[in-house]
């Protein structure tokens, strides 16, 4: 019998972390490595038991060293942070949450007596929409998007967080937005899509006369395998969509692997808010993305952008 | 805790938050994305603060766990998938094989690192986290179990398969460079 095994029920054993249950419970390779990381204070019985306590010593010390040498939190997050904190401070209308509870109850929590009746009229909503995409002339999500793989919902949930989370007029809001010239936005695209996407070169201007003037180009993460820029637009005042704050482009590299047809733009009205919708295409090797919360600043942005007219559905 | 002491004592921590987002996410830019997300949630909840072992920082990467695996769950596909991402643990074996007794301090460190860390970046989120809360950050078994809400037991189990999972990179890498290492149990 091993040596260890022996003190396997050694209560005597002191732990300032582990609870009496988990300590009477431990294996012998479980107290070992407790011993070795400091849980358990006990001595190795043997010098076998001993060489493996040093073994994951020694393990630990090299993964501290291999995973901690170079990554700082970027001076520019720290800007951003240290200038959110400097404007709440001046306007203290912060949401306080329960004392003792890192998060604020949900919406559900806060409205369990509403489930019932929603769940039932979501169902009926759902069950008409599914009959009206059936009939729609337009076709259903069966015949345009077969073999489509892009994860269409995933999607438009980021595009919805990163379009809701920029407010024009909080500056520490915008620094993502790095390019913010025509020229600096034709450079940046250059060197995070590996190439200008036309609507960039040649039509950032193309929703002025909507009022919609171009704010900025930034990195982003749009899910997928290609690298993604975000590109705001924000309204001036003028024009006919004055109720509209703002439109948001997000231009994703194309690796070719989601099935999309060129001649098709897609329409999600699935995103966090049914009344928004995200609009995507393909076009000359890149994924386009509009997303904005009024339905005619999304459509003229599609005409402005060169999306294609057949537009499909989807509805998840 | 007033209001300028929280956000000084948060504000030294950046570089920790912002490089478990890192670990988490992969990418720089949902990185950073993370970090503001956390940094904006404690900020609301920061007089809800409570001192329950491990300061600011565990508070910390408790925001950050939740804001990233929220968004993880949100953004599935399927709940299915999800739901198999937190029930993995439950069919993992318990953590009882004993560690190799192998001697790493007679290997050529210079050469390893680049590989130990390649292998630690190819585990599951799950299991790098709890490897690098335990590794990088020096955390205790209990104030990784509050971060991730799992119980004891499933940390000490993640982080024995992580460990496992790199000690046989380690021997396998030996193995190749055709190095000796002591196995001083069979001395």
């Amino acid at each position: 019998m091993n040596s260890m095994t022996d003190t396997r029920h050694n209560h005597d054993s002191k732990s300032d972390g582990l609870p009496r249950e988990v300590l009477d419970g431990l294996s012998q390779g479980a107290r070992l490595r407790a011993v070795a990381d400091g849980e358990i204070h006990e001595q190795p019985a043997s010098d076998e038991d001993r060489a493996r306590v040093d073994f994951e010593i020694e393990l630990r010390k090299r993964i501290a060293k291999a995973m901690s040498s170079d990554a700082v939190a970027p001076a520019e997050l720290r800007t951003r942070i240290e200038q959110i904190f400097a404007e709440q401070r001046e306007q203290p209308s912060v949401i306080r949450p329960d004392h003792g509870d890192t998060r604020s109850r949900s919406f559900w929590q806060r409205h369990s007596g509403l489930l019932s009746a929603a769940a039932v009229l979501a169902i009926c909503v759902a069950l008409v929409a599914m009959s009206f995409n059936r009939s729609s002339p337009q076709g259903g999500n069966g015949t345009a998007l077969a073999g489509i793989t892009l994860p269409i919902s995933q999607i438009a949930g980021f595009a919805h967080r990163q379009h809701e989370s920029c407010d024009p007029t909080v500056e520490d809001t915008m620094r993502k937005f790095q390019a913010r010239s025509h020229a600096d936005a034709i450079a940046f695209a250059e060197d995070r899509l590996g190439s200008v996407p036309a609507v960039i070169r040649d039509h950032l201007d193309a929703l002025e006369p909507e009022g919609f003037r171009f704010i900025g180009l930034g990195g982003c993460r749009v899910p997928g395998t290609g690298p993604s820029v975000h590109a705001l637009f924000v309204h001036d005042g003028s024009g006919s969509l004055e109720g509209c704050q703002k439109v948001s482009l997000f231009i994703q590299a194309d690796p070719g692997e989601h099935g999309l047809q060129r001649t098709r733009c897609i329409l999600n009205r699935c995103a966090r808010s049914k009344r928004q919708t995200l609009a995507l295409w393909q076009a000359d090797g890149f994924l386009y993305y509009i997303y904005t919360a009024n339905e005619d600043a999304r459509a003229a942005a599609q005409r402005a952008f060169g999306a294609p007219e057949e537009t499909y559905e989807y509805t998840p | 805790m007033d209001r300028p002491q929280f956000e000084q004592l948060a504000l030294e921590q950046m570089d920790a938050v912002y490089r478990m987002a890192l670990q988490l996410a992969k990418h720089p830019d949902e990185a950073s994305d993370l970090v503001q997300e956390t940094y904006l949630k404690a900020l609301r909840s920061s007089e809800g603060f409570v001192e329950r072992g491990g300061g600011i920082r565990s508070w910390l990467f408790t925001i950050l766990h939740n804001t990233f695996y929220s968004r993880v769950k949100r953004e599935a596909r399927g709940p299915t998938s999800v739901e198999a991402f937190y029930e993995a643990d439950q069919r993992e074996p318990g953590p009882d094989q004993p560690p190799p007794a192998w001697d790493l301090r007679s290997l050529d460190w210079d050469h390893v690192d680049e590989r130990l860390k390649k292998a630690v970046e190819a585990l599951s989120s799950e299991h790098r986290e709890v490897l690098l809360l335990w590794g990088v950050e020096g955390l205790k078994y209990r104030e990784i179990a509050n971060i991730t809400g799992v119980p004891i037991g499933t940390v000490m189990s993640r982080l024995h398969r992580a460990r496992k999972i790199l000690a046989e990179e380690l021997e396998e890498f030996t193995a190749e460079m055709g190095w000796n290492t002591t196995d001083r149990q069979a001395e």
